[in-house]
């Protein structure tokens, strides 16, 4: 027997143990294999990605908990429900689990997520520590039905399930279910209600992630999905999975008592008004910054101090249609809250004040082509509309709700960045000319463009083919290039195995870095060995091409990455008009496989020259 | 159940452990043997010897790792049988190929073999993978320990076939590099 073999009888046991955990979690090691370089590499930005909603554990924590094992303890008794045949459990749970399971251990009143919905969509139940309880569940909402007048006690569209868990712990059951929001298109995510204490609390993570509830063995989980996997069908397996607690949940109540009132200070779109032109302007005041001026133009809203004739810039856009005041993180103090609009695409943004940052919403999909922003009951709602026009979803504004934009997209917070408010279009040069320092050059994900050849678009494409076929003939400037100015054409790189090698090389470093050169109408990025071909323009109204591209963050589930954006014509076949624009791109890590998954828009990018 | 209860309840000569090991490893211990036989039958009958085996050492032993302590004897039982086997012209193919590719590079050498005992070399070897980063150990060890064919890591792991067959065939070169390098001659 040879030599190697026989002496692998002493390896160390350390080494068999981790190679036994890696086999269990499956194909799930590449993709960390492969974060791991992406996390040493461009660790500083990819910090500002992992922000999590607060209190959830990053996804690295959620995979490969410890599950309760069989154990001699406890047994779901069937259904303390009095109308409804429930959980089909009779489970064990573990004395010895790492997650305690309650003691009073969860009841499924049904949970139709994962199964068909039935043709009578509603149905009455209530909840054992609560005998006089009697709640509807009528699809959308669920109605407290016992009160003399029916009250809703939460909505969602639909809602999936509803679960008894205490997940309070104070020994009495909560409402637990998952819902859609806006049909599932926005999210999917998990909603408590604590009916002892009339509070709803919320799990989710807005077009980023879809959260979902589950029961196993008398404790009642949530799973993470990716965002919309489901609506791809393509779902087999959750990105992770973990008793539902308290600590990850966000208590939705009503505004505290110290909020400040909604204000409007102008919104063109409720006033059915044209966008007011550059030149006019709006002075208002903040009442908790006293000391501050703000101004509004068609396109920019600024801020100086009272005692200065300087205003720096908070945000600009081709048209900030809408600006109101209020306090959507609950500090106390009003957020300017708006609607811009760049390039035909339409966000929402808020600029918070005492923190001194914006945070943006950018429709996921390009499925939202317009937004506006409403005072209902003395709070301020966000509407999203279809493109023909129909209400697609309201919601509550709050900052939890908006990405975090990164400094790279706006000025810098001082006051060489700002400057006065004639001289608006010096302000957006040096915006520009911020966001041309590109975060950092990809090195071991790999931008590049053109597609010259079909057979590597046919094999590479994850969509229909004819599409990108169209460009077969489209060869020039097919490179990418190293910092060591090695130039390597792409005809050397006919097959995904290639790439592996060079990003190998690189990182074993042998190659440091990489750059991304000019694409042509499709573009194709090179992640964790596999190619994927970026593209847009023809089914949602995104420019078809990238110039350059930058990884701004990544992490084990997602890279996010910026693009300059060229988009060459007349215009008339793209929803853009011919420009160069900012887009933000997520290349998602879905059930082991990267797939590019959504492109935005960034915020205040508008047009470069 | 955690390694630590299991171990205890080896400790106390309840039967439960060997269910417990059974459901907890059954699945580690029958692919380690199956790599080798490629035979369902005897691969289970190894990982029964195996259970026995353990059932007779502990105690006095009290592995810490529980999960590396079974493969060790199961890896030990099929080999064992795949070399009373293999006299008779029978053993996994899959096996012998995995042979001739260390072969190739680390070709067996009796005097290294006898003289070393096995003993230095293993410590080449641990320290090797140490240092090379747990993805590729782990599919060295895959490979070269638990016997999985290329394709089986290849759906393991996500990576490419070919790109395995690059790991492993610079991976023995290295291996090979870094015995000569300790004046190991081979």
């Amino acid at each position: 027997m040879n030599i190697i073999f026989n002496s692998l009888e002493r390896l160390d046991d350390d080494l068999i143990e981790m190679t036994y955990e890696m086999i269990k979690k499956g194909k799930k090691r590449r993709s960390v294999f492969r974060a791991v370089r992406y996390t040493v590499i461009i660790a500083a930005a990819a910090a500002a990605c992992l922000m999590l909603p607060f209190g959830i554990q990053k996804w690295s924590e959620w995979i490969n908990l410890p599950v309760p094992a069989a154990g001699p303890n406890g047994t779901v008794t069937e259904a303390a429900v009095t109308t409804y045949q429930t959980s089909e459990a009779t489970t064990t749970h573990a004395d010895t689990a790492a997650y305690a399971v309650p003691e009073n251990p969860c009841i499924k009143v049904f949970d139709y997520f994962y199964g068909e919905l039935p043709e009578v969509r509603e149905l009455e139940f209530s909840v054992p520590d609560y005998p006089e309880s009697k709640l509807r569940w009528d699809f959308e909402n669920i109605t407290d039905i016992s009160r003399e007048i029916p009250v809703t006690l939460y909505s969602g569209m639909p809602i999936w399930s509803v679960y008894l868990a205490d997940i309070t712990g104070d020994g009495r059951y909560e409402l637990c279910s998952t819902i859609s929001v806006g049909s599932g298109v926005v999210d999917k995510r998990i909603t408590v209600y604590d009916i002892e204490r009339d509070t709803l609390y919320t799990l989710q993570d807005r077009g980023a992630t879809d959260y979902v509830l589950a029961e196993k063995d008398g404790v009642l989980y949530v799973r993470a999905y990716a965002y919309a996997a489901f609506d791809s069908g393509s779902v087999e397996e959750p990105l992770g999975e973990i008793p539902l607690t308290l600590s990850m949940l966000t208590p939705v109540s009503d505004e505290p008592a110290n909020a400040p009132p909604p204000e409007k200070i102008v919104d063109f779109v409720t006033a059915d008004a044209v966008p007011m032109e550059t030149s006019n302007e709006i002075f208002f005041e903040i009442e908790q910054f006293p000391d501050l001026d703000f101004k509004y133009t068609g396109a920019f809203v600024g801020s100086g101090r009272k005692d200065s004739y300087k205003l720096r810039t908070l945000f600009d856009a081709d048209t900030v249609i809408s600006v109101y005041l209020a306090d959507i993180n609950g500090d106390g103090a009003h957020e300017i809250c708006s609607v811009i609009k760049n390039g035909g695409a339409e966000s929402v943004v808020a600029y918070d004040v005492s923190a001194d940052a914006l945070s943006g919403y950018i429709t996921p999909y390009s499925h939202i082509p317009h937004y506006e922003l409403e005072i209902i009951e003395n709070s301020l709602y966000m509407k999203s509309f279809l493109e023909n026009g129909e209400l697609f979803s309201e919601e509550k504004l709050e900052m939890s709700m908006l990405s975090p934009v990164t400094d790279n997209d706006w000025p810098e917070n001082d006051e060489s960045a700002g400057d006065t408010p004639e001289n608006a279009d010096e302000v957006l040069k040096n915006t520009l000319a911020l966001k041309a320092q590109p975060a950092l050059e990809i090195s071991t994900a790999l931008l590049f463009g053109g597609a010259p050849y079909s057979e590597l678009i046919y094999e590479l494409s994850e969509e229909g083919n004819s599409y990108y076929s169209e460009y077969a003939a489209m060869s020039d400037g097919w490179y990418f290039s190293t910092e060591s100015g090695m130039r390597w054409y792409l005809n050397q790189f006919f097959t995904a195995d290639a790439v592996e090698e060079y990003m190998d090389r690189v990182a074993e470093g042998e190659i440091t870095g990489g750059k991304i050169t000019r694409s042509k109408p499709a573009s194709i990025i090179s992640v964790d060995g596999d190619l994927y071909v970026l593209i847009a323009g023809k089914e949602t109204p995104m420019p078809p091409a990238f110039d350059s591209a930058w990884v701004e963050s990544a992490n084990e589930n997602e890279i996010t990455f910026r693009a300059d954006v060229m988009v060459e014509g007349d215009g008339t076949e793209s929803y853009y008009a011919p420009g160069r624009y900012v887009y933000r791109g997520v290349i998602r890590n879905e059930d082991g496989e990267w797939k590019f998954a959504q492109m935005q828009p960034a915020v205040n990018c508008g047009l470069a020259e | 159940m955690e390694d630590e209860r299991i171990v205890e309840l080896f400790f106390r000569r309840d039967e439960q452990a060997l269910r417990a090991v059974e459901k907890k490893y059954g699945g580690l211990c029958f692919s380690v043997a199956n790599n080798i036989l490629d035979d369902p039958l005897d691969a289970q009958e190894c990982v029964n010897d195996t259970y026995l085996a353990a059932w007779r050492t502990i105690p006095p032993q009290r592995p810490v790792k529980l999960s590396a302590f079974l493969a060790k004897i199961v890896r030990n039982k099929a080999l064992t049988v795949y070399e009373r086997s293999h006299r008779k012209k029978r053993g996994g193919a899959d096996f012998a190929e995995l042979l001739s590719e260390l072969d190739e590079e680390i070709p067996s050498n009796d005097s290294v073999d006898g003289f070393m005992n096995g003993r230095f070399v293993s410590g080449v070897i641990n320290d090797y993978l140490h240092s090379v980063g747990k993805n590729k150990a782990a599919v060295f060890i895959e490979r070269y320990f638990m016997c999985y064919s290329i394709d089986e890591i290849s759906e393991l792991t996500g990576y490419s076939y070919g790109k395995i067959s690059t790991m492993l065939h610079r991976m023995r070169l290295e291996l090979r590099q870094r015995l000569r390098e300790e004046g190991v001659d081979v």
